[in-house]
This record gives C-alpha cells, structure tokens and sequence, in this order.
C-alpha cells in the first residue's frame, strides 16, 4: 500500500533550538550541522546543500511524518512558501533570552504569517536563562499576540514532544474551523 | 476475489503513475519516485520539495516515465543513491528557481519536466489509451499561468484547454478532445493535459462531499501521529 507522507515544519531564528527538537521526535534524520552521523539517507546530500534539517518519523507502515528545520537565516524565507506546501503546520521556535534573536524571530513571524497560512506554534525557549522574557513580552516582540506560546527546552525530549503535540491539536481545531480543501484522490489515470 | 488476482489487477500496465507525479509536486515532496516499467525495468527519479532533479539519472527516468504505461509506482525516501555532485549542483538551481519564484509570487517553475515533456512522442496506440484516460475524468477545472515563464514550448494549445474549460459549465477532457480545432495535433492536446494534470493545474472540481471526506481522512492522519508522538 502507498504511504502518506505529511510534513511538520520548525523553524525560527537562530540557535532556538530547532535542530535539537527534530532529532528528539524522527525516526531517522539527516541533520545539516551533522551529516555522518546518519545511514541511509545520507546519500541524499541535497537537503544539506540547501541547509535544511530533514528528519523522517515513521508513524505506522503507512504514514511517515517528514520533518523541516529551516536555517534560522532570514535570507532563506523565501523557502516557507514551498515547504509550507502540504504541511500541517509549523512550530515556531525562539530564543526567548535574546533581544536580537527576537527581533529576527519577529521578521520572520511576519514574514510567515504572510507566506503560509498553517496552524503554528511558538515554544519559548533557553528559559533556563537570566533575562529570559516574560511570555507576553515576547508575544508582544513578536508581534504574535494572538497565538499559543509554549514555555520549553528543546533539549528535554518530553518538552519536544509536548510541542509536537500541541500542534497537532492546533491542527484539529483549525481544521473543525475553515473548510480544507485538498486533492481528491480518485483522479486517476487508467 | 483471491488475493492474487487482486495483485494481477494493479499490476495492468497504466498511466496511474503520473498521479504519483502530481501529488509529489502539488505537495513540495522530498525524496524518490521510483517505478517499473512494462520491462521490469526499476527506475528511479530524484525530488528536492517537489522539484525534479536535473541529474541523469533523473532526467532519463522521466522520459521513459511520461512516454510509456508503467507497472507500478511509488514515492519513497528510502533508496537515494544520488551522485552527490548532481544533487549539490541541483540544490543550488533549485535555489536559484525558488528565489526568482518568489518575485512572481508562484512556485518555481517546473523546468525539468516541462523540458522533457517538449521533446516527448507517443506511438498512435499510446496516445489513444492516454486520450481515453482523460476522457474518462470526472469534470475539471483549469487554472491560468503564464506557461512562458515554465518553458513549455505550445502556449498556444494550452490557452486553448483554459478558454475550452471556460466555455463549458460542466467541462471535462473529452469535450476538450471535441472541441479542439484540428490544427492542433491529437499529441499536442494530449501533451497540455499532461502538463497540466502533473502540475495540478487541472483539477477535479470539488464537491461539497469529497472535501468533507478528506478533511475526515486528514483528521485520521493527525490523530495517528498524536498516538505516535505520545509513545515514543
Ligand atoms: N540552556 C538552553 N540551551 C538550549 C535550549 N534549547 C536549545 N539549547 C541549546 O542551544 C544550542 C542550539 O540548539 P540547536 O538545536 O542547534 O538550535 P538551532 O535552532 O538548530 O540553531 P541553528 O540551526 O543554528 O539556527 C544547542 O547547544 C542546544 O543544546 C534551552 O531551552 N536552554
Ligand atoms: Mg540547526
């Protein structure tokens, strides 16, 4: 039987925290920063030559989730339109302990919301840190006081899971929310 | 019906696989299409977010994959055994595709495939089974791009299947079969529909069911994850 394959993106500014979550939630990954350490997929070279972090959670024999970190870089925001294409959504990663990070994170918040029109979350991380911002100053600096911000450190698996988790029930509200429409399936050549 | 015979069934050479083509675009995928043609030839095809590789290997498949009917077809990330030059090469083209698409606000353009698909020729009898094939599609609509920016070669014919569809309240391909003027070659109308079908600019026009259908179906797949994600 055919598989489904479906995408979950992360992304956010730099040092947030990204690639440390898709290692926690896939099966198997091809990381930008760390191409040996994979097998099979490192053959596929092309994700590190664009800078993306590619890992693959294997759901059930059917169904793969693949996942997309973005380079935390805003001269790759052109790239969300794409990736953004048959994904569910995106999690939204910022260092919440640094101005500079967050006023990036801000740029590419906008950016996002114009480009891409999936459920998102955002997890607040480096918590653990002195001056780490109160979350509404940092919805407020991102200009995103409408969405779920989710306190958390990516190096806890438990943590990357809960984020998983909390966008995929973004996911099912906004979905009972606006009529989404997909390809129909029984468009078939003979 | 016995297993088996349910096997020889799927296994009748067909253009099914171009639907494999046209979900792995429409939804940016990354990974391989490999398929098997009538020989038993395995070949494979390479994908960066639902763009075709410009490598050999790539290139070759893909035009033994749109000239003849095949066995069996499937979209995979398992086996990529890319020259990494090729990739590394194609990845920066690829870049440079997707920036100059940002300007114009559409995805990259399709190049790989619209340059194969210009030198492509069918045998009579293949033609024949591809016009009874999207004879067959239930209604469809057909959506307007500026071919010229994809480098697809007969603007022309494609004008004509968008204003055909127009015309028509309940359009499908074989009033387009019936009302195309004869000028244009059965292999040139034939082409645009392929074009058009990989690249999902000719849909099936949704009823109300359908999308409630797949929203259930999406719903399925999003529960399944949750039920993953919580175990792992
Ligand atoms: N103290 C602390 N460190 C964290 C936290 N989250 C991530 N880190 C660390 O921050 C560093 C950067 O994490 P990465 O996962 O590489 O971040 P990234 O978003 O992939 O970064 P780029 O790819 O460079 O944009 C690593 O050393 C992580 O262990 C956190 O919540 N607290
Ligand atoms: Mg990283």
């Amino acid at each position: 039987m055919a598989k489904d394959i479906t995408k979950i993106l992360v992304t956010g500014p730099f040092a947030a925290g990204k690639t440390t979550l898709i290692r926690f939630v896939s099966s198997e990954q091809l990381l930008s920063k760390d191409v040996k350490a994979t097998d099979g997929l490192a053959r596929f070279k092309a994700m590190t030559t664009v800078g993306l972090d590619f890992g693959i959670l294997h759901v059930d024999e059917t169904l793969d989730v693949h996942l997309f970190g973005t380079p935390g870089q805003a001269r790759f925001n052109f790239m969300w339109k794409v990736l953004s294409r048959g994904a569910l959504g995106t999690i939204f990663l910022v260092d919440s302990s640094s101005q500079r990070a967050i006023d990036e994170g801000k740029k590419m918040y906008q950016y996002y919301r114009n480009k891409a029109d999936t459920p998102i979350i955002i997890g607040a991380t480096h918590r653990d840190k002195e001056g780490a911002r109160d979350l509404e100053v940092l919805a407020d600096g991102l200009g995103a006081e409408n969405a779920n911000i989710i306190p958390c450190d990516p190096r806890e698996k438990e943590d990357s899971k809960t984020l998983v988790l909390a966008l995929l029930q973004e996911v099912i509200e906004s979905d009972m929310n606006d009529e989404q429409e997909e390809l129909v399936d029984d468009f078939e050549l003979m | 019906m016995s297993q088996d015979e349910v096997n020889l069934d799927k296994k009748k050479p067909s253009f099914k696989h171009l639907g494999i083509l046209r979900q792995a675009i429409s939804k940016a995928h990354t990974g391989n299409i490999r398929y098997e043609t009538v020989e038993n030839e395995e070949i494979k095809m390479n994908m960066l977010l639902g763009n075709l590789l410009s490598d050999s290997m790539t290139v070759n498949g893909l035009e033994k994959f749109l000239t003849f009917p095949c066995m069996d077809c499937k979209f995979s990330v398992e086996c990529a055994e890319v020259n990494s030059d090729d990739v590394a090469f194609d990845a920066d083209e690829t870049l440079n595709i997707q920036c100059a698409g940002e300007h114009s606000q559409e995805a990259a353009p399709p190049i790989v495939l619209t340059r194969v698909l210009n030198g492509i020729h069918w045998e009579d009898e293949v033609l024949i089974q591809l016009k009874e094939s999207f004879s067959q599609l239930p209604p469809v609509e057909v959506k307007m791009v500026p071919m010229h920016h994809y480098g697809y070669n007969d603007t022309l014919t494609y004008l004509t299947l968008y204003q055909t569809s127009l015309k028509n309240k309940d359009f499908t391909l074989a009033i387009f079969f019936d009302e195309c003027p004869s000028y244009i070659s059965l292999e040139q109308q034939v082409k645009v529909l392929v074009l058009g079908y990989c690249l999902d600019l000719i849909k099936p026009k949704a009823s109300a069911k359908k999308v409630q259908k797949k929203k259930s179906r999406r719903l399925g797949i999003v529960n399944r994850i949750l039920n993953k994600i919580r175990e792992i």
